[in-house]
């Protein structure tokens, strides 16, 4: 099947989502909440493209390809929205990178690196919480306030971590009876430092 | 405090009435907390145990929906609503003020005693009645806030009395017949004691009449409200009466049975009028057409196709509504046309979903269609037939039409949902109600009982291969449920997150099933449709807005109500012919329509037809039909906030624009009404609103930002001296503080009213209010006779 990426042809499979086929034929997409091969439902929306033929944005993962279709990633409208969206979600992180325990595979500071994404934009350092880490299971800790609420642990776990809430006051929290049905693995899939390993000996 | 075994015991009958499948959970809880109040962590325990449920998805669920509960609340819960039309006439002072009376402090909401716990709640859908206050199931309106003693008084009164509507009904061939309004907001005003006053008086004075409870007329400010009708035909109405007025009316047009009775009414009445002057400004003396021309004027330019039968039909009575023409166009559709006919008449009709979009019904209808014919998509599933979805999860602030209609109408919605059901192909459907209207649910229940009893329901509907049933399910309080997709996770079992469309529902919806998903409204004019056929219906409204429209009017207007217009009314005619002007003489300033997914159409716009395609024009949405009007005093500024606040706190928090774009939206305007703002808040607003009506997953988070856009394309003036500090309206109200002028005499009046005690008691003497003290609830502007207490800048 053939779409037009920002006016040039790509002949693409049509059996996976956007993100992965227009990752493969070289542009560059980031994402937060999309991990290849894992459970997921679109929330971040770093990924967003443009549909030109109904001007809409649309998550490029959770979106499949149709025949002719024409989209925009690159376009200045496609960019802002991408910055704006890691800008809110660092207004809403504890972004104490220089002591983070998971800064090395932190996608939310990459991307904000790369986007020169302003943290202080929407509030002033907002009040995001205390710092605290909860033991959940082996090497595996979590700390609350730097989640950004993608969803990918709790998707990806059975009966382990679940939503509390709704709106902004939404959080991620793990019963105490459910720490034992999550494994480090885990840590991997989490998109920023909030899930991460720590050797307690160390 | 019950123990553990009797909680797993009932817990135990309530799963087994049930079920245990994941999906019910809703039903579930809500069992469950209708059970002991709240969900105690004994009963949850159980359902780990015995159901597919767990811990996740528990917490998931129970969290997500704001109707359940994990903390037990007192013996009775007192609901403040904070719809638009309530918080444009100050229910926040209300709550602050059931709140002063019941000593709560901090952020307790039950008091000590374990009597009453209170709560705010988005809306009552009582907007007419403005402030409303419901205490358990009995609905008071207007509150003022003066007057939440008296209102706990009346409530403690009836607890006693425990006063039940007494059936009276005689046996005798009825002189004629009474009808009052039984709705909700008929209630809250005293309908329900006018009623007991007719049943009273009947058999006092030995008149044998039919007591009918009707549906709404829609006049929702002159209630309570009865018709008196004769057996010669005639119809007199008596708005607005008092009970003890009742008596007086009814002997005016009946002659008791038995000729001692009147002789000795007649006695009785000689005496009264002797001792007591109270006949002499009898209701009776007024005119006819003094007493109901308000009334006349409301109703006329109206047009009525959902609310056909309006004050004389009797909601419940299956027969009265056959007789009316009701199911004939069932029988004609089902005996007499293919789906395809169906569907073909409808689109032909134009009409336009009534819930907000405006997406053109008979497409929807043929797409679904197509997608069941279509080659199964999901073979672990199996290729199920399609499934129909009346949407009731009314939840926008300051609208009430799907309530009434589903508590006025129930007959004529059945029928839309069946014919839809047999257009599509389906043979189930789903009522799904939201949870603060327990009265729709009742009706809409008996009313599908009633059609199954008749053949109307069920298997071979008039005896033709066609079967369809409908069960109802009642949602758990989450306004994002209203968003198709939403609602299908929340009947799934799961938290009400929207997903991405598309797949559309009518591809993929419930359990993977094509799924109809249409609004009360729009269900309810399909009969007319297939009666009168699609030519007779296009000619009412304009050329790309068919039919007609039910509109909830309320807020600043003097004669709120129920109204169905023809699409292409202007808004102005609305407000100054039919609502009456606005309330207290002021000038309009907008109308608000579309509630948190609308905007403001400002007064000079207002010659503006209403018509799917203008209002969109004009930054505003048609919405489901809530339409509050806005007069001088109200400060558009406030009113954005109010609905960002309302979006922020529904916005279901899956994506990134809504979850904290919104929050920080609201974060800017809190600055602004408070005056802390800086001009560039102002752009940043903006650019922050129009990202999020771009980027946005859903259409909750997609449309939340048009409150803030409209105000600012219309009213940017008010958002630059809100960031001078100055706030005109006197809305905003860290920005004014209260003070006393030269004007005061010293009658004390105010210093005996206010419960804060900010004003000192200093009797002949100019008074003074200590700012640090006062609340700003306004009890004393009300009491004061000379005006002497004004707001000021601060």
């Amino acid at each position: 099947m053939k779409i037009i990426v920002n006016n040039q042809e790509l002949e693409v499979s049509g059996q996976r989502v956007l993100i992965d086929e227009l990752r493969e034929a070289g542009y560059d997409i980031p994402s937060m909440c999309y991990a290849s091969g894992a459970k997921h439902h679109p929330s971040c929306m770093v990924c967003m493209v443009r549909n030109e033929d109904n001007d809409q944005m649309i998550p490029s993962c959770a979106t499949y390809p149709t025949e002719g279709m024409r989209i925009d990633t690159e376009s200045d409208e496609v960019m802002t929205l991408r910055r704006m969206s890691i800008e809110l979600l660092l207004s809403d992180h504890r972004a104490r990178c220089g002591v983070c325990e998971g800064k090395e595979k932190c996608r939310l500071r990459e991307l904000s690196l790369q986007m020169k994404a302003k943290w202080t934009r929407y509030g002033p350092l907002a009040p995001v919480g205390e710092k605290m880490q909860i033991h959940v299971n082996g090497q595996l800790y979590f700390e609350p306030a730097k989640c950004i609420r993608c969803g990918l642990c709790v998707y990806n776990t059975q009966d382990g971590f679940t939503f509390k809430g709704r709106g902004f006051n939404m959080q991620v929290v793990i019963p105490e009876q459910s720490k034992s049905h999550v494994g480090e693995s885990l840590a991997e899939l989490c998109p920023t430092g909030a899930l991460f390993l720590k050797n307690e000996e160390n | 405090m019950e123990t553990k075994d009797i909680i797993y015991r009932k817990t135990d009958a309530i799963i087994d009435r049930i079920g245990t499948g994941r999906e019910l959970i809703i039903p579930l809880l809500q069992a469950i907390q209708q059970e002991f109040n709240y969900l105690p962590s004994d009963a949850l325990d159980r359902l780990y145990e015995r159901t597919e449920i767990d811990r996740a998805q528990l917490i998931s669920v129970a969290t997500f929906y704001s109707q359940l509960r994990m903390v037990p609340y007192g013996k009775h819960i007192i609901k403040v609503c904070i719809g638009t039309a309530c918080h444009v006439k100050g229910a926040n002072n209300v709550y602050d003020a059931f709140r002063r009376e019941l000593q709560l402090e901090g952020d307790n909401i039950t008091t000590a005693d374990g009597k009453y716990s209170i709560e705010k709640v988005a809306c009552l859908g009582c907007c007419a009645l403005a402030p409303v206050v419901q205490i358990d199931e009995k609905i008071f309106g207007p509150v003022l806030p003066g007057k939440v003693r008296e209102v706990l008084d009346e409530f403690e009164k009836m607890e006693q009395e425990n006063s039940q509507l007494s059936t009276f009904n005689s046996q005798l061939s009825p002189q004629g017949e009474v009808r009052l309004g039984m709705e909700n907001c008929c209630q809250a005003s005293g309908t329900a004691e006018v009623y007991a006053a007719v049943v009273e008086a009947c058999k006092e004075l030995g008149i044998h009449v039919r007591i009918k409870p009707v549906s709404c007329v829609g006049t929702c400010n002159q209630v309570p409200l009865i018709d008196v009708a004769t057996p010669d035909g005639n119809i007199v109405r008596y708005p607005n009466i008092k009970p003890d007025e009742v008596k007086e009316i009814l002997l005016h047009h009946f002659r008791p049975a038995s000729r001692l009775r009147r002789l000795r009414n007649v006695i009785l009445n000689q005496i009264d009028t002797f001792h007591t002057d109270q006949t002499w400004d009898n209701i009776l003396f007024i005119p006819e057409k003094e007493r109901t021309q308000s009334i006349n004027t409301f109703l006329d330019g109206q047009f009525r196709i959902s609310t056909e039968g309006y004050g004389h039909l009797n909601p419940l009575d299956l027969d009265e509504y056959i007789s009316l023409g009701g199911f004939e166009a069932l029988e004609k559709a089902v005996t007499g046309m293919s789906p395809q006919q169906v569907i073909d008449e409808v689109l032909k009709s134009g009409i336009r979903g009534r819930g907000g979009g405006g997406f053109l019904t008979g497409k929807k209808w043929q797409l679904v269609r197509d997608n069941f014919h279509v080659e199964c998509k999901m073979p672990n599933v199996g290729c199920q037939l399609p499934i129909v979805i009346c949407n009731g999860d009314e939840g926008d602030p300051g609208a009430f039409m799907d309530r009434i209609l589903l508590e006025s109408y129930p007959l004529r919605v059945i029928e839309g949902m069946i014919m839809a059901g047999y257009a599509v192909g389906a043979n189930e459907g789903i009522f799904y109600i939201r949870a603060e209207y327990p009265q729709a649910v009742i009706r809409i229940r008996k009313a599908l009982d009633m059609c199954r009893q008749k053949g109307l329901l069920g298997e071979h509907i008039f005896d033709t291969d066609f079967s369809f049933d409908i069960r109802v399910f009642e949602g758990a309080g989450a306004f994002v449920c209203g968003e198709e997709t939403a609602l299908i996770a929340s009947l799934e079992g799961k938290r009400g997150f929207p997903h991405l469309r598309p797949p559309y529902p009518a591809q993929e919806g419930l359990n993977g099933r094509p799924t109809l998903i249409n609004n009360v409204e729009t269900l309810s004019q399909i009969s007319y449709i297939v009666r009168h056929g699609a030519d007779e219906y296009a000619k009412v409204g304009t050329t790309s807005s068919r039919g007609t429209k039910v509109f909830a009017l309320a807020g600043k207007v003097n004669h709120g109500g129920l109204i169905e217009v023809p699409m292409g009314t202007t808004l102005r005619q609305i407000v100054e012919e039919i609502g009456g002007g606005v309330e207290g003489g002021e000038a309009l300033k907008a109308v608000q329509i579309g509630g948190p997914s609308g905007g403001c159409i400002p007064a000079e716009l207002c010659d503006a037809e209403v018509d799917f395609d203008a209002l969109n024009q004009m930054g505003a949405i048609m919405g489901s039909g809530g339409m509050v009007v806005l007069s001088e005093s109200s400060c558009m500024v406030d009113v954005a906030r109010y609905f960002t606040n309302f979006t922020c706190s529904e916005s279901c928090g899956k994506c990134t624009f809504c979850r904290v774009g919104i929050r920080r939206m609201l974060d800017i305007l809190d600055r602004l009404t408070t005056g802390q703002a800086q001009m560039e808040d102002i752009d940043r607003l903006e650019e922050l609103a129009l990202s999020i009506k771009k980027a946005a997953l859903c259409g909750l988070g997609k449309t939340a930002p048009n409150p803030v856009l409209s105000t600012l394309r219309y009213f940017r003036k008010e958002y630059e001296e809100h960031v001078q500090g100055i706030c005109k309206t006197g809305s905003c109200k860290e920005m004014v503080k209260l003070e006393i002028t030269d004007d005061c005499v010293g009658c004390t009046k105010c210093a005996r009213s206010c419960p804060s005690e900010a004003i000192a008691y200093t009797p002949y003497e100019k008074h003074v209010i200590d700012t640090d003290k006062c609340t700003q609830c306004g009890l004393c502007v009300g009491e004061c006779d000379y005006q002497a207490i004004v707001k000021v800048k601060v």
